[in-house]
């Protein structure tokens, strides 16, 4: 992947997307969709974050920010700082 | 009852409508226009939805549904197929057909919203029924993505009903305990299972009323493919259009490729290529379970209501699984060795003839898939089925749950 800092979150999002898709991403800019992601993948790789991040990631914040790696990885270290919102209980 | 989508969403809704008329209820299935001859033969009150030529156009639209990437995507989808003023239509049907006390609204798990908006109106019991494990996995996305896409439509909906806006989306969208599996327990067994307390039915298919094809017979095309000396290799993506582009193309030239003939089905015949190789057969629709049996192997897209069907016949599959369930199903059979089945970045006619040949070649599959189904009974999960539901008509609705 290119520009990724190592054992970054970068690097690290990269080798989840790698296993749960079957592609790994070659630039921070790639797309979890653009990469044959879809919903199945999405809930794997939340349980996957949730595991090896200790954080659950919010859907409003991920779909916000764009699901890039790089985009992503900002996303979960707002969350790991305590930034980042919750999803339950919402309106609809 | 309501339910959306193409025959594999229909039709199990049709048979468990049937098994309910057995126990001596009154369905009433709400749907697309098309399916209304199925309701009838099944001797099940219909109530269409839309006109068969908006259907048509709706099925057009469906590839869209595969490119949801966002809540606006999903939002763009439902206003250009007015689908707010679907939901309207069938929020209308069901106000008018409610009896109080003596309704239970059943919805198709992710698509009946109406159900749930109904259920509020009308103080009336209900309950969804999934018809593929992936819609219980993925379910905190699809109440995100209609919640952030549609949530604003969908109060004013409720508006126009008196309806206060919904306050709590994950209390809204999964009535606790009240979600009907129709898939048995070792499918659920080999993926991520489904949330505790779920009930689950067994595959509830309808192809045992024989509602498959126009006639139930094999049309003259097809049957001369089946006379010859080597049985054919059946290529089918459903009824539907949600497909990925080169699933049709690279599936007719992995079978061609293969030498041997092969019959294409499908009702959107320009999803095909065109000419068709030589070998090749289309046709618009088969009766699946009459034919399948005599097929050397079924390359499909992966839903459900295909996969078990080829599993009852012990017809070796293959599925190129794109999007929706599909690759969930596939891998939960792949991993009970009952499938081989291929993500599109690995579609290659090589790749894919090379896995037909070792599915025709696959002597064993017959009885991994005979001792699979063993206990599958398609009569006794409709049954089991429609007790389920009933017992919550039964009962106390505010806290019941499907047993």
């Amino acid at each position: 992947m290119a520009n990724p800092n190592p054992n970054s979150t970068e690097e690290l999002i990269g080798q989840m997307w790698g296993q749960i898709i079957g592609v790994k991403p070659t630039s921070v800019d790639d797309n979890f969709f653009d990469l044959g992601g879809y919903s199945i993948h999405l809930v794997e790789f939340l349980q996957e974050v949730l595991s090896v991040f200790d954080v659950e990631l919010d859907l409003v914040d991920l779909f916000a920010a764009g699901f890039t790696v790089a985009e992503t990885a900002k996303t979960i270290d707002r969350a790991r700082s305590g930034q980042g919102a919750v999803s339950s209980g919402r309106p609809l | 009852m309501v339910t959306h989508g193409t025959t594999g969403d229909v039709l199990p809704f049709v048979r468990l409508a049937a098994a309910l008329r057995d126990r001596g209820h009154e369905p009433l299935l709400i749907t697309h226009r098309p399916y209304a001859a199925h309701a009838r033969r099944a001797g099940v009150e219909f109530a269409p939805i839309d006109t068969a030529a908006a259907y048509a156009e709706h099925l057009s639209r469906t590839p869209d549904l595969l490119r949801v990437r966002s809540p606006a995507d999903l939002r763009a989808f439902y206003d250009q197929s007015h689908l707010f003023e679907q939901l309207r239509v069938e929020c209308d049907v069901m106000a008018r057909a409610h009896r109080p006390g003596d309704t239970l609204l059943v919805g198709r798990h992710g698509s009946a919203l109406s159900v749930l908006i109904a259920a509020d109106l009308l103080g009336a019991p209900a309950a969804l029924v999934a018809l593929s494990p992936s819609q219980l996995i993925t379910s905190a996305i699809t109440e995100f993505l209609i919640g952030a896409g549609l949530g604003a439509e969908i109060s004013r909906v409720r508006a126009g009903y008196g309806l206060d806006p919904v306050t709590d989306r994950s209390g809204w969208f999964g009535p606790g305990g009240r979600t009907l599996a129709l898939w048995p327990e070792w499918f659920d067994a080999a993926g991520p299972p489904a949330p505790p307390g779920t009930r689950m039915a067994g595959f509830v298919d309808g192809d045992e009323l024989g509602f498959r094809g126009p006639t139930g017979r094999i049309p003259d095309a097809g049957r001369a493919l089946f006379a010859g000396p080597e049985p054919p290799v059946l290529v089918t993506g459903g009824t539907g259009r949600a497909l990925h582009d080169e699933f049709y193309p690279v599936a007719v030239a992995a079978a061609a490729e293969l030498g041997r003939p092969a019959l294409v089905v499908t009702p959107h015949r320009p999803l095909l290529p065109d000419p068709l190789p030589d070998g090749v057969t289309w046709l618009p629709a088969v009766p699946f379970a009459q034919v399948l049996p005599r097929c050397a192997a079924i390359v499909h897209h992966g839903g459900i209501g295909t996969a078990a069907r080829a599993l009852r016949a012990g017809t070796p599959q293959v599925i190129l699984a794109h999007g929706l369930d599909r690759a969930d199903n596939a891998s939960r059979l792949a991993g009970l060795r009952l499938a081989r089945w291929a993500p599109p970045r690995d579609w290659t006619t090589s790749g894919i003839a090379a896995l037909i040949g070792q599915a025709v070649a696959d002597v064993g599959y017959w009885d991994r898939a005979m001792t699979a189904c063993a206990a599958d009974d398609p009569e006794r999960a409709a049954r089991t089925a429609a007790g389920a539901l009933e017992n919550l008509l039964a009962s106390d609705a505010a806290e019941e749950v499907l047993r």
